[in-house]
């Protein structure tokens, strides 16, 4: 069992540094700053900010506006000099109509943070079942010798 | 003896903590808005119309009050409609504070919201909500100050209540799906001067 657990662990935590997931941190406030001039920029067909930005729950978003023309985002308007902001509180993949992109749409993906816990749970999950493989193929490759009676002399 | 009594007292200052620590976590959650809070709060442009009585109104008229700012239009089947419920009860819930927020919609479709049929409109919810509508000219410019997107004559519309303060600060801005409650949580944390 130990042993299971031990090489699931070894084997998450090998892909977690491979992968490098940006989801392992606790939720904060996020800043998406538009920056003066992008209403012009825009309406040349120019893109001057991100077309998509990834949170984790618990997220909020403040999008700062220094833009001399009011903004919008989704649910959130924006007035200039101003900022606004917008909790992020469930897992999902958005598309938010917005006014500082040529496209006029931004994307928000929204996924759980990876925490301690969660990877523990994973590891557990898949080391535990893991062990009992290990424990059953253990019988066959070294199957248990029936005791020796002692005999009496 | 004295050992039992020692424990009982740690185990009394432990549970005053954890009493003290849930009411200081309940407190600071309530102080948290519902709505978009904009920081720091911008000055709501202002604007002149027509309102259902057919006399000039603007929005600085209203100040003084909690204005609930939404933009629609009367022949509207879904979100107008269920926003204005969500707006009527609000200040049906809000009782003898209800006097503090004025609702105020502004029309995206003026070629069919004439004075009358706005009125005619608003009275199936509240008597005291203002409707206001005026020339494209005057209401495409209002539209671009509140960033309202309107399309397909008026029938396809950004759905943002905008909440402005008494002093013609835009505060908040909430998406078409809040629900009443939160929208009474954030207007008495206001009243208490938030």
């Amino acid at each position: 069992m130990i042993l299971g657990i031990l090489i699931a662990g070894i084997v998450s935590e090998v892909s977690f540094r491979l992968i490098g997931d940006r989801t392992s941190r606790a939720p904060q406030v996020v800043e998406l700053v538009i920056p003066k001039g992008t209403s012009e920029k825009v309406a040349l067909g120019e893109s001057v900010l991100p077309k998509e930005q990834n949170f984790v729950v618990g997220d909020t978003l403040v999008v700062k506006n220094e833009d001399t023309v009011a903004h919008v985002l989704g649910p959130v308007f924006i007035p200039a000099g101003s900022s606004a902001s917008l909790k992020l509180d469930q897992p999902e993949n958005l598309s938010y109509t917005c006014s500082f992109q040529p496209t006029k749409v931004f994307g928000l993906t929204v996924r759980e943070a990876l925490t301690i816990r969660t990877r523990i749970e994973g590891i557990l999950i898949a080391g535990i079942p893991m062990g009992f493989l290990l424990a059953l193929y253990s019988l066959v490759a070294w199957p248990l010798e029936p005791k020796k009676q002692a005999t009496i002399p | 003896m004295q050992k039992k009594w020692l424990w009982y007292l740690l185990a009394g200052l432990a549970l005053l903590g954890v009493v003290a620590l849930y009411f200081f976590y309940a407190i600071k959650a309530k102080q948290t808005y519902h709505g978009s809070v904009i920081t720091p709060p911008a000055d709501a442009v202002d604007f002149s119309l027509t309102n259902q009585k057919n006399e000039t109104t603007s929005l600085s008229d209203f100040r003084g009050k909690y204005i609930l700012l939404f933009f629609g239009f009367t022949t509207c089947t879904d979100e107008c409609p269920a926003t204005m419920g969500v707006l009527m009860q609000v200040r049906d819930q809000l009782k003898d504070q209800a006097d503090k927020v004025q609702v105020v919609l502004v029309t995206t479709d003026p070629a069919r919201d004439t004075p009358q049929v706005i009125g005619e409109f608003l009275n199936r919810f509240d008597s005291t909500f203002v409707g206001l509508t005026g020339s494209p000219t005057d209401l495409q410019k209002v539209w671009k100050d509140y960033g309202v997107t309107v399309l397909d004559n008026g029938e396809t519309h950004s759905t943002f209540v905008y909440l402005i303060d008494p002093e013609g600060k835009l505060r908040l801005t909430y998406p078409f799906d809040t629900r009443v409650e939160d929208y009474i949580a954030d207007l008495k944390l206001l009243f208490k001067g938030n």
